[in-house]
């Protein structure tokens, strides 16, 4: 699994130089550029300090030393993570009011001891030159996500190695480069560290054994203090040319050879060659794993925390509009030949057809409207047909159209009512019959007259037909 | 770094939308085609229906298009209309025909005439008959009819309607 990301680059801080890495598969690291620290540690300190192959590169990790960092342990009840930042972040500004920008660097723990007490364990970043360091990598472009140390490395390494490294203290040591190496940690938290340089000669000499005896038991007396308990066991990390009895031998204390554990091949390097605290598993480790304990600027964390997600979201939303393009593309050509093929295929304009059946249907309104009215040749004849030979027409009219209506005005030769009466009946019966008027037609309709002159009544009615 | 942090929300709010309106897009393209299926289907239906009643339909816009007469003019399809009809109420064996046209209430289309003769009840009946028939594009509104007992005439007076379309713009006439 190649992890190499060709622009990004790793920082270390160590001999007074900052170095920029490239870091490739297997965390064998290239190194890149170096520059003198103390070069940095100024207000004005020049972009063309940065070596231009680091410019445009995104500084990933920044493994400062350990005595950058701090760490304070204290009893808290409550494993809100919020209350607990809220927390340190006051007992930090109260500790270093001098370092305003400490509350921004700084991780905070909780575990619990014996009798189910709950206690924090925070790390912050405390040595002004980290903070100056930053403000000027950050100037240049070059602020780095995660900022950790050796010591913080080793701890998250450690305890996946050794299942009882929270319990009590311990102490863990490393020769490198004729130097020594002592962690100090208590119940699984990274309490201090010290470096202890060899005199030039074995490192199992008489003198080199005295010297890191003595330094040893002012480290073990240092822990007393700070933990209010002894060291439980010591272990050796790696060793070089030291053997283990002799060292436990003048210690007056056994040591366990842990070297076996984290017997990685040391990092290759290809340039700068030198043995280094950060060396091939370290390295390996975090990138492999991405697993270690890390500070990082409050800002850029919550950044770092959002970006999976983010990535994810921006992963899905490509891969949906990928497939949504290609659905729409699949659409496009599928409504386009829908529309094409229904109306040239055919050679006909659908236009056409459609003005035609407009026409038809204009035509058979037309028709219906026409044949619906009242023809007047059948309504006079069916009024003729209605007249009783009592009643003659006099005058007649006949209106056409959406309202048909008929007004009649006719004379009656009749003697007596009673047969005025019957006449009338009749004239009426037959008129509904032949007419079917809208309202059938009653006596109450018509409107009676005598024409005393001519000795016979005249008769007036109008209906709707 | 929160501007970084804004500007990824950003791309990732942006490549969402585009989700957003591909989705829309790709449902207004369904939507439509839908639509376009749809409006086929009915096309093919009417072509199915306009070759299968063909020879009704010509029938019907024949016959429909009889009820109005096509003229290049509205006065000369005007005077031969009165000419028609007069013609055929002397065929008719109408009396004392007389005809008003009143131009001047002319509407889109339609002219109103009025007609009035005298007649039995059965010779008006017959031209009634006959104006269906031979000037369908004749429409009666009313008839009056005056019966005189003395001497057993019926007068009528007939409101028609004369409806034509013209074809041509009207020129110098």
């Amino acid at each position: 699994m190649r992890f190499k990301k060709r622009n990004t680059v790793i920082s270390i801080v160590e001999n007074e130089m900052l170095h920029f890495f490239e870091v490739g598969a297997r965390g064998k690291k290239k190194a890149v550029e170096s520059v003198k620290l103390a070069d940095l540690l100024v207000d004005e300190a020049d972009a063309n300090l940065i070596p231009l192959s680091v410019r445009s590169r995104i500084n990933k990790l920044l493994i400062v030393p350990d005595y950058w960092f701090g760490n304070l342990v204290c009893k808290f009840q409550s494993m809100k993570k919020s209350l607990a930042d809220a927390f340190v972040e006051r007992k930090l500004h109260a500790q270093y009011e001098q370092l305003p920008d400490v509350k921004n660097f700084f991780e905070s723990i909780s575990f619990q001891r014996e009798h189910k007490e709950r206690w924090l364990y925070a790390y912050f970043l405390q040595d002004p030159q980290f903070f100056q360091l930053y403000k000027t990598l950050s100037r240049l472009g070059l602020s780095p996500h995660r900022i950790t140390s050796p010591a913080l490395i080793w701890q998250s390494k450690i305890r996946q190695k050794m299942p009882d490294f929270e319990d009590g203290g311990k102490c863990f040591i490393e020769l490198l480069n004729n130097i020594y190496h002592l962690y100090f940690f208590f119940e699984g938290n990274f309490l201090f560290s010290r470096s202890i340089p060899l005199a030039d000669l074995p490192a199992d000499s008489p003198d080199n054994l005295q010297a890191i005896t003595y330094e040893l038991n002012q480290s073990l007396y240092l822990f007393s203090q700070r933990a209010k308990a002894e060291v439980n066991n010591i272990y050796l990390l790696s060793s070089e040319t030291v053997t283990i009895g002799s060292l436990s031998e003048a210690l007056g204390r056994e040591i366990n050879d842990l070297s076996s554990l984290f017997s990685e091949p040391r990092g290759t390097h290809a340039s700068n060659e030198s043995t280094d605290l950060i060396d091939g598993y370290v390295l390996s480790h975090y990138f492999l794993k991405n697993q270690f304990l890390f500070v990082s600027h409050k800002k850029l964390k919550k950044e770092l925390e959002w970006r999976p997600v983010q990535s994810v979201g921006i992963a899905i939303a490509i891969l949906l509009s990928l497939l949504l393009g290609m659905e729409s593309i699949f659409l496009h050509k599928w409504s386009r030949q829908n529309q094409v093929s229904g109306i040239h295929r055919e050679g006909v304009d659908a236009g056409e057809t459609k003005r035609k059946i407009r026409q038809y249907n204009e035509a058979l309104d037309t028709l219906i409207e026409d044949a619906e009215m009242r023809r007047p040749e059948d309504v006079i004849a069916k009024i003729a047909r209605s007249l009783p030979l009592q009643i003659r027409m006099k005058d007649i009219f006949l209106k056409i159209g959406t309202v048909p209506e008929l007004e009649f005005k006719g004379a009656a030769k009749v003697l007596g009512s009673e047969l005025l009466k019957g006449s009338l009946s009749v004239l009426i019966a037959n008129l509904n019959k032949n007419l079917h008027p809208r309202k059938p037609l009653a006596i109450p309709d018509i409107d009676i007259e005598l024409d005393k002159n001519k000795q016979s009544y005249l008769i007036k009615f109008k209906v709707e037909l | 770094m929160a501007a970084d942090l804004k500007s990824r929300w950003i791309i990732v709010g942006c490549c969402w939308m585009a989700v957003f309106i591909l989705t829309l897009w790709n449902l207004n393209k369904i939507d439509s085609s839908a639509k376009a299926i749809e409006k086929k289907e009915i096309y093919l239906m009417d072509e199915q229906f306009w070759n299968y009643n063909a020879a009704n339909i010509s029938h019907i816009l024949k016959k429909s298009a009889s009820l109005i007469q096509e003229v290049e003019s509205s006065k000369i399809g005007l005077f031969e209309f009165e000419s028609n009809l007069r013609n055929l109420a002397l065929k008719s064996g109408l009396d004392n025909i007389k005809l008003t046209t009143q131009s001047q209430v002319e509407q889109d289309g339609i002219i109103p005439v009025k007609i009035s003769f005298k007649s039995s009840v059965r010779h008006a009946a017959n031209w009634f008959d006959r104006l269906g028939i031979e000037l369908p594009h004749a429409q009666v509104r009313d008839v009056k009819i005056e019966s005189d007992e003395s001497t057993k005439e019926n007068k009528f007076a007939v409101s028609l309607y004369y409806r034509y379309r013209q074809s041509v713009k009207e020129g110098s006439i």
